[in-house]
C-alpha cells in the first residue's frame, strides 16, 4: 500500500517539463546517379550501451579503447539497423566503411560510422529504419537524404520504413510549369488584371473613327505591358519563396483586388497609354506576392528551389502568353471599326463590370467574407 | 505544416549536428559517463516475451527513473516494453502515466477512459485524470475526477487532489491551509510525498504573494529532482538570488529546463558562461524541433524573450504552448511574451481566462503595468 502511494503521489506532478532530448540518431545518405552510396551515421554511446555490451568493464566509464574492442558489434548493430532499397533491388552497405570516429551532439557523445555502398538504381528508394526497434519507442532517426542531387530531410520511425519517389529535376521542373500555367487560368483575379491591361490597347493605334488601325502598335505596347507585369512578378515571386518578404496573405489578397479595381477604373476614366507600364509593373509586385502563397512546396536546398521557381514562373508566363494570343487579334479585329461599339461596351463597360466584381472581392478579402467565388 | 517545419529544422540542424568527427589519441581517455545501470530497463533477450508482471514492475521503475531523471529515454523503453503486453486495466494506468508524462495527452486520456468505464473509482486512474485536466486549465473536471477518489485509503490524495485544483481556482486561501497542514504530517510522509508536498506548497505560497514561505518550502525539500530544481530557481531568479542558482544549477547542464535557469542566472550576473549557455540551448531547441518534438514550447518562449529579446518568436511559441497547456508556469510566460510585444488581443484573452477561472497569481499583477 505504502507503495502504491508513492506512486499515486508522483501521479499528481505535471508532466516532464525540464527534461531532456529523447534518444536520436543522425543519418545522412547520399546516392550518387549511378548509384554509388555514400554518407554518414552518427549513433549516441548511450544508445549503444543498451544494445551492446561495449562498457566492457562496466564501471560506467566509457574508454575509447573499449568503442574500438566493440567495433565489430557497433557495425553490426548498424548494418541490421538501415536496410536501403530501390526499385531493383537491395542496395549493398557497408557500415564502418572508414575508422570509427566520435563526435559530440547536443546530448553527448556519439559514435560516427562511415557508410558506403552500391545501389541497383536511384528510382522509388526504400529506407527501412530498425535501430532501437522494439526496445525505446521514442528513439528516432534523424535523416538527410540526397538522391541524385534531390534533398530530402526526414525523421525515420524504428520498425518502419519510407518510401521516396524521387522526380529527376526535369520533371519536377515540368510539373511546376503545370501547375504555373493552371494558375494564371484558374486565378481570376490575375487574369482579370490582366484583361484590365489590354482592354484598351486594341485602341492604342486606331484613329478615333476607327476606321484606320495599326496592329503593330498594339502588339508592341502589349510587349511593354507584359513585360513590366512579369518582371515585377517574378521579382516578389522570387523575394518570398526565398524568405526575403513576407506579408500577411489576408493583406496580399485585399491588394491584388485593389489592383484590379484600381486597373479597370483607369480604363473607365481615361484610355490614355501614358504611364500605364508603371501601373503594370506596380501591381505585378503585389500579385507576385500572390503567386508566392500557392506555390506548394518547395525543395529546401537551394538550386532545386531555383530550377522549380523557374518551372512555375515559366507557367505562368506560358499562360499569359496564351490569354495574349487570344485575346489581342480578337481584341484588334472588334477595335478595327469599333464594330458592336468596342469603345463603350467593350472597353467602358467592360471595364466597369470588372471593377464592381474585383471591388467585391475587396471587401470580401479585407473582411474575411464569402459572398461570391473567387 | 508539420513536413516544412520539419524540413526548415532539417536545414537549420545539419549544420550544427555535423561538426568535425574526431578519433581521441589515448586509448584510456574516457570518452562518455554512461548512467548507472540500476535496473536492466531493456528484457534480457529483447522481442521475446516475459512474465507479464515482471514487465509489469519494470515499467514502474523505469517511469520513476524518468521522473527522477528528466530523461525521455526511460520513457522509450518503457513504451517499447509495454507495447507487447495485452491490454490489462494495471498495463492501461502505466501507459496513460507514460503518455502524460511525454505530453500526450488526448492519448492518455483514452486509455484512462478505458479503466474508468470499468472501474469508475479507480483511484490512480482519476488521479491522472485530474492532473492532466488540471495542465490544461479545465478546473471543474479536475474537481470532478478528486471527488470521485473515495476510500479511506486514499484520503490523503483526496485531499491533495482537491487542495491542489482549489489552489488554482479562486480559492487559494484554504487550498494552502490544507496543503500546509499535509506538509506537517512531516513524519508519516515519505520522501516522495515530502516533496510534492512542499513543491505544491512553495508554488501555491508564491502565487499568492508570500514570496518567503514559498522560498521555505522550496528550501526545505531535501531531493533534487528536476521539477524541485527548477521551481526553486525560479523563486530564486524572481526574488534576486542568481547567484545561488548558478551554485544550485552549475552541474546540471544536461537538462534544457534547468541549463535555462542557468543561463538567466548568468546573463543577470554577467558572467562570461552565459553566452555559450545560451548557445547550447538554441542548438538544443533546434535538436528537439527537428525530432518532431514540441513539448518544450513554455522552456523555449523564456529562452526566446528572456535570453534572445526576440519578441515576435516568443509570442509564437507562447502562443502554441499556451494551446496545449495552462498551468500558472504557461500563464506567466504567455503574459510575459504578450506584453514584451504589446499585443492587446492576446493580454484580453489571457485576462478573460484569469477571470473565469479566477485564479490567482500575485506575480501576473506585479508584472502587468498598472493601467
Amino acid at each position: 500500500m505504502k507503495r502504491l502511494l508513492i506512486l499515486l503521489l508522483m501521479v499528481l506532478v505535471p508532466p516532464m517539463a525540464h527534461a531532456h532530448k529523447a534518444s536520436d540518431s543522425y543519418l545522412s545518405i547520399d546516392v550518387a546517379q549511378d548509384g554509388r552510396l555514400s554518407g554518414r551515421w552518427d549513433i549516441a554511446l548511450r544508445d549503444l550501451d543498451v544494445l551492446l555490451p561495449i562498457d566492457a568493464d562496466n564501471d560506467r566509464k566509457l574508454m575509447w579503447s573499449e568503442i574500438e574492442h566493440a567495433e565489430s558489434g557497433i557495425v553490426a548493430v548498424a548494418s541490421k539497423g538501415l536496410q536501403i532499397r530501390t526499385q531493383g533491388g537491395v542496395c549493398q552497405l557497408t557500415p564502418g566503411a572508414g575508422p570509427l570516429a566520435l563526435d559530440d551532439h547536443v546530448d553527448g557523445r556519439y559514435v560516427v560510422l562511415m557508410l558506403q555502398g552500391q545501389c541497383p538504381d536511384t528510382k522509388g528508394v526504400e529506407v527501412a529504419y530498425g535501430l532501437l526497434a522494439g526496445i525505446d519507442a521514442g528513439h528516432r532517426g534523424i535523416a538527410h537524404l540526397s538522391l541524385a542531387g534531390v534533398e530530402r530531410d526526414m525523421v525515420l520511425v524504428p520498425g518502419q520504413s519510407v518510401r521516396i519517389e524521387v522526380r529527376s529535376p526535369l520533371q519536377s521542373l515540368l510539373s511546376q510549369t503545370r501547375e504555373g500555367i493552371h494558375h494564371i487560368w484558374t486565378g481570376y483575379d490575375h487574369l482579370l488584371f490582366l484583361l484590365s491591361l489590354l482592354l484598351p490597347v486594341a485602341l492604342l493605334g486606331a484613329s478615333s473613327d476607327g476606321v484606320r488601325l495599326s496592329p503593330r502598335v498594339a502588339w508592341r505596347s502589349t510587349l511593354v505591358l507584359v513585360t513590366a507585369f512579369t518582371v515585377a512578378h517574378s521579382l516578389t515571386l522570387a523575394l518570398a519563396t526565398f524568405g526575403i518578404v513576407h506579408l500577411p496573405s489576408r493583406w496580399v489578397e485585399s491588394a491584388i483586388a485593389a489592383s484590379v479595381v484600381i486597373a479597370a477604373l483607369h480604363n473607365v476614366v481615361s484610355e490614355r497609354p501614358g504611364t500605364r507600364w508603371i501601373m503594370a509593373f506596380g501591381f505585378g509586385l503585389v500579385h507576385g506576392l500572390g503567386f508566392a502563397s500557392v506555390l506548394g512546396e518547395l525543395p529546401s536546398a537551394t538550386v532545386p528551389r531555383l530550377v522549380a521557381l523557374a518551372g512555375f514562373n515559366a507557367g505562368v508566363e506560358v499562360g499569359q502568353m496564351l490569354v495574349v494570343a487570344a485575346f489581342l487579334p480578337l481584341a484588334i479585329s472588334f477595335a478595327r471599326h469599333d464594330r458592336l461599339g468596342y469603345r463603350r461596351w467593350g472597353v467602358q463597360a467592360g471595364s466597369l463590370a470588372i471593377a464592381v466584381l474585383a471591388f467585391v472581392w475587396l471587401c470580401q478579402r479585407m473582411f474575411d467574407l464569402k459572398l461570391i467565388p473567387g | 505544416m508539420r513536413v516544412v517545419i520539419l524540413g526548415l529544422c532539417g536545414l537549420m540542424l545539419f549544420p550544427v549536428a555535423q561538426a568535425r568527427p574526431f578519433i581521441p589519441k589515448d586509448p584510456a581517455e574516457v570518452v562518455e559517463q554512461l548512467p548507472s545501470r540500476r535496473l536492466a530497463w531493456v528484457p534480457a533477450t529483447a522481442g521475446t516475451r516475459e512474465d507479464p508482471s515482471v514487465t509489469l514492475e519494470a515499467v514502474r521503475s523505469l517511469l520513476q527513473m524518468a521522473q527522477r531523471e528528466g530523461d525521455p529515454r526511460y520513457l522509450g523503453y518503457a513504451e517499447a516494453r509495454l507495447a507487447i503486453l495485452p491490454p490489462s486495466t494495471e498495463s492501461r494506468l502505466l501507459r496513460a502515466r507514460l503518455l502524460q508524462a511525454s505530453h500526450r495527452f488526448t492519448e492518455a486520456q483514452a486509455e484512462l477512459a478505458v479503466v474508468l468505464r470499468a472501474d469508475p473509482t479507480n483511484t490512480e486512474a482519476q488521479l491522472l485524470q485530474a492532473s492532466i485536466y488540471q495542465v490544461q486549465g479545465h478546473y471543474a473536471l479536475a474537481r470532478q475526477s478528486c471527488e470521485h477518489i473515495v476510500g479511506l485509503e486514499s484520503l490523503m490524495l483526496a485531499i491533495g487532489c482537491r487542495a491542489q485544483v482549489d489552489g488554482l481556482n479562486g480559492k487559494g486561501r484554504q487550498a494552502l491551509g490544507q496543503l500546509q497542514r499535509l506538509t506537517a504530517l512531516d513524519a508519516g510522509l515519505t520522501p516522495d510525498q515530502r516533496a510534492w508536498g512542499r513543491l505544491a506548497l512553495g508554488d501555491l505560497a508564491w502565487r499568492l504573494g508570500n514570496d518567503a514561505l514559498a522560498g521555505q518550502a522550496y528550501a526545505s525539500v531535501s531531493d533534487v529532482s528536476p521539477d524541485t530544481a527548477a521551481a526553486y530557481a525560479d523563486w530564486l531568479l524572481a526574488t534576486g538570488k542568481p547567484a545561488q542558482v548558478v551554485t544550485l544549477l552549475r552541474d546540471r547542464t544536461r537538462l534544457d529546463g534547468l541549463l535555462l535557469r542557468l543561463a538567466l542566472a548568468e546573463q543577470m550576473l554577467n558572467l562570461p558562461q552565459a553566452r555559450e549557455h545560451r548557445q547550447a540551448l538554441g542548438e538544443r531547441f533546434a535538436a528537439q524541433a527537428a525530432r518532431g518534438d514540441f513539448v518544450h514550447l513554455r522552456e523555449e518562449s523564456r529562452y526566446a524573450l528572456e535570453l534572445l529579446g526576440d519578441r515576435a518568436r516568443a509570442l509564437d511559441l507562447a502562443r502554441r504552448n499556451w494551446s496545449q497547456q495552462r498551468e500558472p508556469a504557461d500563464v506567466m510566460v504567455y503574459q510575459r511574451a504578450a506584453l514584451a510585444a504589446g499585443s492587446r488581443r492576446d493580454l484580453a484573452l489571457l485576462r478573460d481566462w484569469l477571470q473565469t477561472t479566477h485564479m490567482e497569481d500575485s506575480r501576473l499583477d506585479r508584472e502587468r503595468p498598472a493601467s
